[in-house]
């Protein structure tokens, strides 16, 4: 047997309660983005809808096209665009975009959309990544409003991201989107939607929580945290690799999973696995099998290569710590060859 | 495409002179696993069987037609052959002392252009990368800015520029060496590595036939 990624699905639906929990009476919106941060889109979308997100991230058009395909008429959020980015498609599915600049705007009205598309203008609060600056940012609410007097768009939401640096960074840039949406209401904008805060500052900084929380990686049962874990916060992890022993030698184990599975080479050599009741050393990660220390096992076998860690296996929190990494990267990477199995 | 443009744009040329010289070095079993390590299973093995191979190493679920059988020891033959490319989602000229991304572990050292790209540790893009890495955009080299994240990262281009829209060569044959350094993986983890979101595409560049 080949690696599987076994999906608990009510350990989803719990993450999901847990966060809702937390947030209310501000709203969910549920990251889906990467394919679910690799658990798989089209099979969690739902089962997050169900368990208190009202809303789904999903981070380009392409994504959101595929949830509409596949039945999903919830609210979904797309605010990564590029120059052939199909506005006119997301228009006619109903996806609310964000937006950080005139040109995006320019283009969704190019697009034309036939109703108004609902957008969540950006402010960059610190990141400097997506977003207008403030120098730029009366001239995108001014070129929003002027849109939405033409029936091209809705002036919908104010958003932004924080850079998770400190508490006072973060309070800085809370701060900062308060200013904005200052600025944007002295120029005529009201904002039904005001988000900021993503999971650790949902969880932690209950001021940031607004209208909204954008909850990710949590959801997922993992720690957005370097200090406390997905489990100590109340969390299950949803995903769990197992594979099987192929071969034994004196002292050791071939399993069946590699680097072509999406196994962090970069975790060597501190990584383990978990394998006939104990924690067993990673000696080496090929291609399509890797090498266990391991004494007693037979073909067969089953190995654990992260999960929730309940039995003592490794948690994929383990595996970032190992590989210099974040849990985050550590399961989106799990390749698509590897078999998703749903358990609820 | 409705999206964002990451591509994966293989040279049909260079394989086929990868092909070819380790035909001429003897080999005779070519190395197709992991999807021929994220170039595509299929267009890899046709190649290779239009160069006489018939024997090839494989991973478990990847099956080969009549007249193609397995082997052990397997040569790669994908050396040069693969360029990552992204897009410029946004420019931003920041002053010196500009902090970028997550954690704000990056400072602009002097006033810089800095462009966001639309590629992260979802596409493949190793998070070890960070702040190390390079990329370039019109002939110019950039620094990777801060933290990559799941689906961007940021690249400081100094006094360079850039316009949205712009393609970004993540990986060429001499960055994907220095992007596997950095990630402690080997090129072919690398490229095995790439994420479902990045599209495949093969360019014939008018030499052999296909």
């Amino acid at each position: 047997m080949t690696a599987r990624a076994i999906i608990d699905l009510d350990a989803f639906r719990h993450n999901v309660r847990v966060l809702a929990a937390i947030a209310a009476p501000s709203a969910t919106m549920l990251a889906v983005k990467a394919n679910a941060y690799g658990h798989g889109m089209l099979e969690l979308a739902p089962i997050a809808l169900e368990s208190g997100a009202s809303s789904l991230a999903v981070l380009d058009i392409p994504a959101a096209l595929a949830l509409r395909e596949a039945g999903v008429t919830a609210p979904l959020f797309a605010w990564l665009h590029g120059l052939k980015s199909d506005f006119g498609a997301a228009a006619r599915a109903g996806v609310e975009l964000g937006v950080s600049s005139v040109h995006e705007l320019e283009a969704i009205e190019a697009a034309r959309p036939g109703h108004p598309v609902r957008v969540h203008l950006k402010i960059d609060t610190g990141l400097h990544r997506n977003g207008a600056s403030p120098e730029e940012w009366p001239a995108l609410v001014t070129a929003a409003l002027a849109a939405e007097k033409r029936g091209a768009v809705t002036v919908f939401g104010a958003w932004s991201h924080l850079a998770d640096a400190s508490e006072e960074e973060d309070a800085a840039a809370l701060a900062a989107l308060h200013e904005a949406i200052a600025v944007a209401e002295a120029l005529g904008a009201r904002f039904s939607m005001v988000h900021l805060a993503a999971s650790s500052a949902g969880i932690r900084m209950p001021e940031a929580r607004l209208d909204l929380v954008r909850f990710g990686i949590a959801a997922y049962g993992i720690s957005p945290f370097d200090d406390i874990t997905g489990r100590e916060l109340g969390l299950i992890a949803v995903m769990t690799l197992v594979t099987t022993v192929t071969s034994v030698e004196a002292g050791a184990a071939t399993i069946g999973v590699g680097f072509g599975d999406g196994l962090a080479g970069g975790a060597l050599p501190r990584a383990e696995a978990w394998a006939g009741g104990a924690r067993a050393r990673i000696l080496s990660i090929g291609v399509d099998e890797s090498v266990i220390e391991a004494h007693n096992l037979s073909v067969g076998d089953e190995v654990v290569l992260f999960g929730t860690g309940d039995a003592g296996e490794p948690t994929a929190e383990e595996w970032a710590n190992w590989a210099d990494s974040i849990g985050d990267e550590i399961v989106v990477r799990i390749a698509q060859r590897v078999e998703r199995v749903y358990t609820d | 495409m409705a999206g964002l443009l990451r591509e994966a744009r293989l040279s049909a040329f260079r394989l086929r002179s990868n092909l070819r010289a380790i035909a001429d070095s003897g080999a005779s079993v070519v190395d197709l696993r992991a999807d021929a390590y994220g170039h595509g299973f299929r267009r890899v093995l046709d190649e290779s069987r239009s160069f006489g191979f018939t024997k090839f190493q494989v991973s478990p679920g990847q099956t080969l037609p009549p007249g193609a059988m397995t082997a052990p020891d397997g040569v790669p033959v994908y050396e040069g052959v693969l360029t990552l490319v992204g897009e410029v989602v946004a420019v931003k000229a920041l002053p010196a002392g500009s902090r970028i991304s997550y954690g704000y572990t990056y400072r602009t050292v002097a006033d810089s252009t800095v462009a966001l790209v639309g590629l992260g540790y979802a596409d493949g893009l190793p998070r070890l990368g960070s702040s190390r890495a390079t990329a370039s955009t019109g002939g110019r080299s950039g620094t990777v800015a801060g933290r990559i994240a799941m689906d961007q990262f940021v690249l400081d281009l100094g006094d360079g520029e850039a316009t949205v829209g712009d393609e970004v060569v993540v990986w060429d044959a001499d960055r994907a060496q220095e992007w596997s350094a950095l990630a402690r993986r080997s090129t072919l983890d690398l490229f095995a590595g790439l994420g479902h979101r990045v599209h495949r595409r093969w360019l014939d560049e008018g030499q052999a036939s296909t």
